[in-house]
């Protein structure tokens, strides 16, 4: 055969058998994907699009969100849809999947960091990689500031990246009943997660205020705030933006900064950074930035009666 | 240019193409390789290019004048304007400012303050490999090996060739020039095999070694808050990441250029199936070892001086070959440990009358290495000192998971990776040649698959480990 019929003969090869593959690999991880309802890689998200049409409240933001909003004290018909590791563009995702003619209030945590850090450049969206192909709202987010690898164009599996082993564990043996799952895990401080947080509490965390007051919005966390603001005042959303508690947070220029910027996009804030200053009882707190069982229901509880009202 | 990433996914079939389409034209080939290869290393920063540029034009004309000069004094000097010229290179990028840290610490130490002399430099990719490339080029012209290439493409060539540029192998110039100056035809056999171990090498590095990569960042970047457990684990994670960064890294460079025509030497060899520290040298980065033993080793006396000679040249070899991955004192140490263990190997050797360990040799080379990867990834000499005691300790709890997902999946990917080595060990195949003995279906298949898992299980790229150096 001729050398160059051969190399011919051989890529084509590689690129038909390397599509067969991928594409009979990826439907038949995406059918078990479907039915994950489970985890929170990839089950939470399947929750809450399961959920997200009869809800009238969901708890959107990162793990401070997950921590700290416990729906139960809000309404039967409420979801927390806090993860870990999640920011902005995230967030804006999962409001763009709710329906549009549903009034619903949407309350979502964000932290003076979400918006102040230099380096963020939605990153974040790529956990949903693997919706690439299933939701158009989704390709447009993951396009949007070309976060997803190009190559999911024609390698599909590409979107199950790193979550193919979490997939089939909660397939095969889901770790609890969804049903009865609204979103919320509240932490239970270990004996050993209580020694580490007490040593941690009687550091002098000092806090380097005189750089924060240089801090300068990251354009791209803004433009998904503004999203987030117009999408929600055109489709029934009644949003509020809450900082949920932090301990000893002394530096303060941050929240103002933030504050003006909420205000300036007709937003309703509201910042509890210093919710549980004038308590000191270690017992509400995981760590720095996250409360524990008893100091989230403790805010949930206040924060229930303010949204209320 | 990284190997790991799009812009190389373009380039590489751009100038693939290309440089077979002037097949007949065997001159416009080197042309085309030379110009592509500065590009490759522009795509990181063009400034620096003039370096290599600076020696390979020094090497050129410096070997040519050795080779005509009668006296040997004159020889001597020209090759001392050589080393100085290219060592003076590495001296100023690479070590300056640690030999200045270091004379402030000792000076600190005897109550003498002096102001900081360190400066902001930034260290050239690939310096420290294009260095020693050029080095034994004049060298072997000096010692009478091979006689100097009279076309400057060529050597230029020889010097800045992409696949091996900024993290080798470091390719001697009796192997690589003879080959850029002679005429290449294409070949299936060596297309196949070329393909085959660039995906191969893109496996091992994206696949296994960044993932091995995460678990052990998160913990030498604050080992103080780790137990044993934790500490071991990220260790021996260290061990299998570097090797398989490095390797795949090599894989990918020979690959590349079997797909030009070029054959380099193999660069790994199973190096944790040795049975002996000695054994291991001769597989672990086969390319540097050797350079060190022929031009460092050899050119000190080697083993042709008595005992004592041999022990201290090979202790000499070791801390340079040591210093030569970077400019810090735990480097120093590792090239230390390696030292002490090969001298006492050659020992033992020379007393008992053998030649290796058994079996159980290969827990011994690998606890040595383990222990010497240590002070290779600790992030300081404290760091390394913390984590040996926390070794001896031993106080071994629940090692810490952080995503048990990730980490089931570096399990699984190692395993695989060190299946594959099994399996080529046993089946004694040369993984340099495995693609020209399997059929094009066959072929097909098996990169089909490389590439499902990769897509499946890739972690974020990460440079290459050996860039730093």
């Amino acid at each position: 055969m001729h050398v160059f019929k051969k190399i011919f003969m051989l890529l084509l090869f590689i690129v038909i058998i390397s599509y067969t593959i991928d594409k009979i690999v990826y439907f038949a991880i995406s059918k078990m994907e479907e039915k994950v309802f489970t985890g929170q890689n990839v089950g939470k998200f399947n929750h809450f699009l399961e959920v997200k049409d009869s809800i009238d409240l969901v708890f959107i933001g990162s793990s401070r969100a997950n921590h700290h909003f416990n729906p139960k004290m809000f309404s039967k018909h409420s979801f927390n849809m806090g993860l870990d590791g999640r920011n902005i563009a995230y967030f804006w995702t999962v409001i763009k999947m709710l329906p549009i003619d549903k009034k619903q209030d949407v309350v979502i945590n964000i932290d003076p960091n979400n918006i102040f850090d230099s380096e963020y450049t939605g990153e974040d969206i790529t956990a949903l990689g693997y919706k690439y192909h299933k939701s158009e709202k989704i390709k447009e987010e993951l396009e949007r500031r070309n976060k997803i690898n190009p190559l999911i164009k024609y390698y599909w599996c590409i979107g199950y990246n790193s979550k193919i082993l979490g997939v089939i564990i909660n397939y095969l043996r889901p770790k609890y009943n969804y049903k009865k799952y609204n979103g919320f895990d509240p932490i239970i401080v270990s004996e050993t997660q209580k020694a580490i947080r007490d040593e941690l509490f009687t550091k002098n965390t000092a806090l380097d205020c005189e750089k924060e007051k240089q801090i300068k919005p990251n354009e791209i966390a803004i433009s998904y705030l503004k999203l987030i603001a117009e999408y929600s005042k055109l489709n029934n959303k009644n949003l509020f933006v809450i900082t949920t508690p932090i301990r000893n947070d002394k530096c303060k220029s941050d929240n103002k900064k933030l504050k003006e910027i909420m205000n300036s996009l007709s937003l309703n804030y509201y910042d509890f950074t210093d919710f549980f200053n004038q308590n000191r009882d270690p017992n509400l707190w995981k760590d720095n930035t996250h409360l524990s069982n008893l100091g989230a229901d403790e805010f949930s509880e206040f924060l229930s009666g303010e949204v209320g009202e | 240019m990284l190997f790991n990433s799009f812009d190389y996914l373009l380039f590489l079939p751009i100038v693939f193409i290309t440089y077979w389409l002037l097949h007949k034209k065997h001159a416009w080939q080197n042309i085309l390789l030379l110009v592509a290869s500065y590009v490759f290393y522009a795509w990181w920063d063009w400034r620096f290019l003039s370096l290599i540029i600076y020696s390979s034009l020094v090497d050129y004309l410096i070997g040519k004048k050795i080779h005509k000069e009668n006296l040997p004094q004159s020889k001597k000097r020209l090759l001392l304007l050589s080393l100085f010229s290219n060592l003076g290179l590495l001296a100023v990028f690479k070590y300056y400012n640690f030999f200045a840290s270091s004379f402030s610490q000792l000076m600190l130490s005897v109550g003498w303050e002096v102001d900081s002399l360190t400066l902001n430099i930034i260290l050239p990719v690939g310096i420290s490999f294009y260095t020693f490339q050029t080095l034994s080029y004049t060298i072997d012209i000096y010692s009478g090996n091979i006689k100097p290439t009279n076309n400057l493409v060529s050597f230029f060539t020889y010097v800045s060739f992409f696949p091996q540029l900024v993290a080798g192998p470091i390719e001697r110039a009796k192997n690589l020039i003879p080959q850029i100056e002679s005429k290449r035809t294409f070949s299936i056999d060596y297309f196949k095999e070329g393909l085959l171990q660039i995906f191969i090498g893109l496996f091992r590095k994206i696949v296994i070694a960044d993932n091995l990569g995460i678990y052990v960042d998160s913990i030498y970047s604050d080992v103080t808050i780790h137990n044993s457990t934790s500490l071991l684990l990220a260790t021996i994670f260290y061990a299998f990441q570097i090797y398989f960064d490095f390797a795949g890294y090599s894989d990918i460079a020979i690959g590349s250029a079997k797909l030009f025509g070029f054959q380099f030497g193999k660069n790994f060899n199973a190096p944790y199936f040795s049975r002996s520290l000695t054994e291991f040298w001769r597989k672990w980065h086969i390319s540097l070892s050797s350079w060190l033993r022929d031009y460092l080793y050899i050119s000190l006396g080697g083993n042709r001086n008595g005992k004592i000679k041999m022990y201290r040249n090979l202790m000499i070899t070791m801390l340079l070959g040591g210093l030569w991955h970077g400019s810090s004192w735990n480097f120093v140490i590792w090239g230390g440990i390696h030292g002490v263990f090969l001298a006492m190997e050659k020992f033992v050797f020379s007393k008992l009358n053998m030649k290796n360990f058994n079996f159980l040799g290969i827990l011994y080379t690998f606890v040595v290495v383990l222990i010497s990867w240590v002070f290779f990834r600790a992030l300081s000499f404290s760091d390394s000192i913390f984590i040996m005691k926390k070794f001896v300790k031993f106080d071994f709890m629940a090692p810490f998971i952080g995503n048990i997902n990730i980490l089931a999946i570096t399990f699984l990917m190692l395993l695989l990776g060190i299946g594959f080595d099994l399996l080529i060990k046993y089946f004694n195949v040369s993984l340099e040649k495995l693609g020209s003995k399997v059929s094009i279906l066959t072929l097909s298949i098996f990169i089909s698959v490389l590439i499902l898992l990769t897509s499946l299980f890739y972690s974020t790229s990460e440079n290459f480990i050996y860039f730093q150096f």
